[in-house]
């Protein structure tokens, strides 16, 4: 079978797309056109770039309002709505320690930072951070956004078939396994070995939790706890599966550090996705919804 | 050809960037390393038996079974370092006076690890004896030293190897490599540094107190040049190799700002070296704060080098490889195959960090089963190796010796800069 398949860096990872039954020469223009949908929202939602939305918003609105674009408008509108719905586990705010300084040592005298410090004005299109030791971060957000672009567009040239991996962490697939119902996936705890095995018919996973670090085996999380900005350090991992890969990147990271009362609510709000994790200390994978 | 064509020869061919050494030849050195094999014996000699000298006997000790070499004597006229150099290697001979060592039967080599101001006599008496020298760098105190162990080399004939092991280091050679190939863009800005934090010295015994200079020679401008040719001769020379040029000028600034103890050497120094094409190399070094370590930076259009860090940065990442489960996927696509998809376990092992941290220069840097435990692969071992071999082929690595000279001409240009507060230049009459 012909397959098609480009691999590229973005947003500090890898983005492989896979789908079979397409030509070389169309898949390169398709790829062209996904690396810039994937280019531009990544100069938008990265706090790595200087130039992207989320820098200028870093660098200015602790000063005083900014006004965004609309595409920038629908992010803060996002954001919003699922920290609501996960009772802010879902914590886009937290820069300062995701990134500026992962320094835990200032957590008491800075105990109420993060999204409930960002004044959104979803009318005005404008925002305000209060406390300058809080900015935004979409590390746990901004690859289901793109996936959901990449797929939007994959749709739009009729594209019936395909597998998209984000980092390995995000996966999306469309349609059906050319030679079967479904696009089986298995997910390995690196730790314990417990195997999680899925079934993938249009729907998008996200894992969160684990990654390796590039020159040993030590694991290490880089998932902020949003109730005590402590970073995660057990080694579980959260397999969420949903029918937007947004939505299974937002709640997958949320998930990692949410406490109980937290989870509840997102059971609640959520009752479509499929939510599973395993600890290290586990054999195998639970479905705990 | 006449000396003063060959003068022009290798002026034009080092500004054109012609003649400077080639990483391939070093490369074969480093293969030979690797396999050994029956080779003639070479005898060698240790000239000053002090720390540096007896790490290099230790690198001589660890080849000779290997590299079928010998360690056949050692000299020093410091009754300690003498005895603490008998116990690596009981049963040498020991001379107090090198031109007596020098009259040896059998002698192919020394290794000259003295005070910098004491390189130049031994290696120009060696060198005229029929002798091979490898001489620790920098290669002498001044510039007058420099050119007339240069000198002798080149009118015998005989090997000048110089102790710049980077250009022996598997991670610098296959640097180069990125660099030359064009792999990094257009090098316009080199930056170095190197940080310590300590006071440089080595203790004196209590009871003889007028020990201080001979002992902490490296303080005192009689006998070195302190943090310049100590440690900026090695990134100096390896900047040259970068640009495969010679800088046009050298400006720098220095001072006694810290150890203010009655050494005359600088303990924080900063120098650019400019050249022709408008490339920038920015050194810096001082001994009171070591976080920065040492470090030399090659910063390309396209790229950048670590090289002392072993890492490689692109402006651009380049097509990065497909993890594993992905390749699983494709391969069972194309064989018509209904496979899982495998994600996690190692799969996962690039991600975030290492756009962020940037790739390995040299991925691998296996040491074949009879290197020692002791030595990282740095170029130490490697450079006696190429010393031995270049002793048996009765000639140098080409281009290599040009390199470590005019390392070691800018390194003295540069303290000259420092002295005098102006722009140095290099005179001709010190082109070889």
């Amino acid at each position: 079978m012909e397959v098609f398949h480009h691999t590229f860096f973005a947003m500090g990872t890898r983005l492989n797309v896979v789908i079979p039954r397409l030509t070389n020469a169309n898949g390169l223009l398709l790829a062209d056109e996904i690396e810039k949908v994937v280019k531009s929202e990544e100069n938008r939602l990265s706090c790595f770039m200087v130039d992207s939305d989320v820098s200028f918003i870093n660098s200015n609105a602790i000063i005083k309002p900014v006004s965004v674009t609309d595409e920038m408008s629908e992010v803060l509108n996002l954001s919003q709505k699922f920290n609501t719905e996960t009772s802010g586990a879902f914590d886009p705010a937290l820069y300062f320690y995701t990134q500026a300084t992962r320094d835990e040592s200032y957590i008491d005298e800075q105990g109420s930072l993060g999204w409930k410090d960002v004044l959104w004005n979803p009318l005005e299109k404008q925002l305000f951070i209060k406390n300058p030791r809080t900015g935004l971060d979409y590390g746990g957000f901004g690859k289901g956004w793109a996936l959901e672009k990449i797929l939007k567009l994959l749709k739009k040239h009729k594209v019936d078939s395909a597998f998209i991996s984000f980092g390995e962490s995000s996966i999306s697939v469309i349609g059906e396994h050319p030679l079967g119902k479904s696009w089986p996936l298995s997910i390995t705890h690196p730790q314990s070995g417990a195997l999680l095995e899925l079934e993938l018919n249009g729907q998008s996973v996200s894992v969160s939790g684990l990654k390796r670090s590039e020159n040993n085996d030590n694991l290490k999380s880089h998932v902020i706890r949003s109730v005590d900005f402590t970073s995660i350090k057990d080694h579980n991992i959260v397999v969420v599966s949903t029918d937007s890969p947004m939505i299974s990147e937002v709640l997958s990271t949320a998930i990692t550090s949410a406490n109980e009362l937290q989870i509840k609510t997102i059971k609640m709000n959520f009752p479509k996705a499929k939510i599973y994790q395993c600890r290290q200390d586990m054999l195998e994978f639970e479905r705990i919804n | 050809m006449s000396e003063l064509s060959r003068r022009n020869f290798l002026k034009n061919g080092l500004l054109a960037g012609t003649v400077m050494l080639s990483p391939a030849a070093l490369l074969n050195t480093k293969l030979s390393a690797q396999t050994g094999g029956k080779k003639e014996k070479v005898r060698l000699a240790v000239v000053g038996a002090g720390s540096r000298g007896q790490y290099l006997m230790q690198c001589v000790l660890a080849l000779q079974e290997h590299e079928n070499m010998e360690l056949v004597a050692i000299c020093d006229v410091y009754e300690p370092s003498i005895q603490s150099a008998l116990l690596l290697a009981p049963g040498v001979k020991v001379f107090r006076d090198y031109r007596a060592l020098l009259e040896m039967k059998d002698l192919d080599g020394i290794i000259v690890a003295t005070p910098l101001h004491e390189h130049a006599a031994p290696t120009i008496d060696a060198l005229n004896n029929g002798i091979h020298v490898f001489c620790e760098k920098a290669m002498a105190l001044t510039l007058e030293d420099t050119y007339a162990m240069a000198e002798a080399h080149l009118r015998t004939g005989n090997v000048l190897q110089i102790g710049h092991q980077r250009l022996f280091d598997p991670r610098f050679l296959k640097g180069m490599n990125y660099v030359h190939s064009g792999e990094i863009g257009k090098v316009t800005q080199m930056r170095a540094f190197w940080h310590r934090h300590n006071n440089w010295r080595r203790p004196v015994p209590s009871d003889q107190p007028e020990l201080e200079r001979f002992i902490n020679w490296r303080l005192y401008r009689d006998y070195s040049l302190g943090l310049m040719t100590e440690l900026a001769s090695h990134h100096i020379q390896v900047a040259n190799w970068v640009k495969k040029a010679l800088p046009k000028v050298v400006r720098g600034a220095g001072s006694i700002s810290y150890w203010k103890d009655g050494r005359e050497v600088e303990d924080n120094v900063a120098l650019i070296y400019s050249y022709e094409d408008g490339t920038q190399f920015i050194y810096d070094s001082m001994i009171q704060n070591r976080k920065y370590g040492l470090e030399i930076q090659v910063l390309g259009d396209k790229g950048t080098l670590e090289l002392e860090n072993n890492r490689k940065f692109y402006e651009e990442p380049p097509v990065p490889p497909k993890p594993p489960g992905i390749v699983q996927l494709i391969q069972d696509l194309e064989s018509n195959v209904f496979g899982k998809i495998p994600l996690g376990s190692s799969s996962w092992e690039p991600e975030l960090a290492i756009q962020e941290r940037g790739y390995p220069i040299l991925a691998n840097n296996p040491r074949p089963d009879w290197w020692p435990a002791w030595e990282w692969r740095d170029g130490s071992l490697e450079q006696v190796i190429g010393f031995a071999d270049a002793i048996r082929e009765g000639k140098a690595i080409p281009g290599m010796f040009e390199q470590c000279y005019y390392g070691s001409i800018w390194t003295i240009l540069g303290q000259m800069a420092i002295d005098s507060g102006q722009a140095v230049t290099m005179p001709d009459k010190y082109l070889i």
